[in-house]
């Protein structure tokens, strides 16, 4: 069986994407991160190995996310990671719907931004994220579906330009 | 006639997201064929996927931190106890001018690279660099946002300049420097009302430890504290008073790298 902190160091550039995506912080992602890491190895006799480590990192992240989460979210405002660093979008059109896409993400509940990423960032399935999260099914799809919902519409009302015939 | 079943948005999600059964699945898809207005939907759904794929999945590529890479492994709680004892006592003594060679102590710290590789080229790039009335930074505050990510990136770590404002001091910009052993460094720069300036330098090194602020003695009126956070050295340098210094260390070392305790 591997080591521990080997396990751990397989699930890093996870934890960090989700992180990335939930704080809305190059910097304060990844101190929640290190807490989530060094909070696992402090309780690693609480995972239990027949659920994935995977899994239970995630959960592990959660708590500490809704625990502190006034000093992870002094943040107010998602900031456009790659724009000097690796700009690939040639298309500024594509550029402009992350710009708005991640702003709105940053306005969603908690609750639904969290599900919201599990989904469609981690790829988690829903009864997953719902053992991560300790809520039912049901509130998982209800939440999620609201969440995404909310972004379509507001995407979608940032865009519609009112037309004004010109007589 | 095809039989046209309303999807709810839930379900159409659960399709998205891979989550129905092949029964399911082929009902939604049958109405994905006749209902221009459900495929619509569907197709602003996987965009948004999509999107939110091309904007973070480029942090799966990104070398991981050293500090995270740390937090994976036990710690042993007494050395960076032992080391910063030991390393405020033999600092308090001796001082960073006294120009004594130190050796390596029992817990592999050698003092004299700390003073070589972090003190000193701190102290220098700060005699240089805040004489110059034109360009003292490289990269003025105005754009700090991207001064803390270029300088972020370049160190491998989080870096942010800490707001001295509560003790008069706004930030002016940063730079990035060349330090010893190959590593790099990072400088930001800070001036009072009267254009008295102060320096942060922040470099890695092959230090393992976990001290507060402490002084050094400084050369010709600098004021000079330094801290490590793991493998992150920080030092503040000044031409204030040593108490003034302090209360500016105090400030920075709580914003750069004091955590709040873990639940």
């Amino acid at each position: 069986m591997k080591k521990f902190d080997t396990l751990l160091i397989q699930h890093i550039p996870n934890l960090r994407r989700y992180s990335r995506a939930l704080t809305g912080s190059f910097h304060i992602a990844d101190d929640l991160v290190q807490d989530t890491l060094e909070r696992a190895l402090n309780k690693k006799k609480l995972w239990k190995k027949e659920t994935s480590l995977r899994l239970w990192l995630f959960t592990v992240m959660h708590n500490i996310f809704i625990n502190q989460i006034r000093r992870y979210q002094r943040v107010p405002q998602m900031e456009i990671l790659d724009d000097t660093i690796s700009d690939n979008s040639r298309n500024p059109e594509s550029h402009y719907y992350r710009h708005q896409l991640l702003a709105n993400i940053n306005f969603l509940p908690n609750e639904q931004k969290e599900i919201f990423l599990l989904v469609s960032l981690e790829g988690f399935a829903y009864d997953e994220v719902a053992t991560i999260l300790e809520i039912p099914v049901g509130t998982v799809m209800s939440r999620l579906s609201r969440a995404r919902e909310k972004l379509r519409n507001s995407i979608a009302a940032a865009n519609t330009v009112p037309l004004r015939r010109i007589k | 006639m095809t039989k046209k079943k309303i999807i709810s948005d839930t379900e159409l999600h659960a399709y998205l997201d891979g989550q129905l059964d092949e029964k399911q699945q082929h009902e939604v898809e049958l109405t994905l064929q006749n209902d221009n207005v459900i495929a619509e939907k569907l197709l602003e759904l996987q965009k948004m996927n999509q999107a939110l794929h091309t904007e973070f999945n480029p942090v799966l590529q990104e070398d991981i931190p050293d500090r995270l890479l740390n937090a994976t492994k036990p710690q042993h709680n007494w050395l960076p106890f032992v080391a910063s004892v030991s390393l405020f006592i033999l600092g308090t003594l001796v001082g960073w001018q006294a120009q004594v060679k130190f050796v390596p102590t029992a817990q592999g710290i050698d003092l004299s690279a700390m003073d070589d590789n972090l003190i000193k080229p701190a102290a220098f790039a700060h005699s240089i660099f805040t004489a110059e009335l034109i360009h003292p930074v490289e990269i003025r505050a105005e754009r700090h946002h991207y001064l803390n990510r270029w300088l972020s990136k370049r160190l491998k770590t989080q870096l942010t300049a800490p707001n001295l404002s509560n003790s008069g001091y706004t930030l002016i910009g940063g730079r990035l420097l060349p330090s010893t052993q190959n590593r790099m460094a990072a400088q930001y720069m800070y001036e009072d009302q009267q254009g008295s300036r102060i320096t942060i330098y922040v470099r890695r090194g092959e230090w393992q430890q976990q001290t507060k602020p402490f002084e050094v003695n400084g050369k010709k009126g600098y004021s000079i504290y330094y801290w490590i956070d793991e493998d992150l050295g920080y030092v503040l340098t000044s031409g204030l008073d040593k108490n003034k210094n302090r209360v500016l260390a105090n400030e920075a070392y709580k914003q750069m790298s004091l955590r709040p305790v873990k639940i």
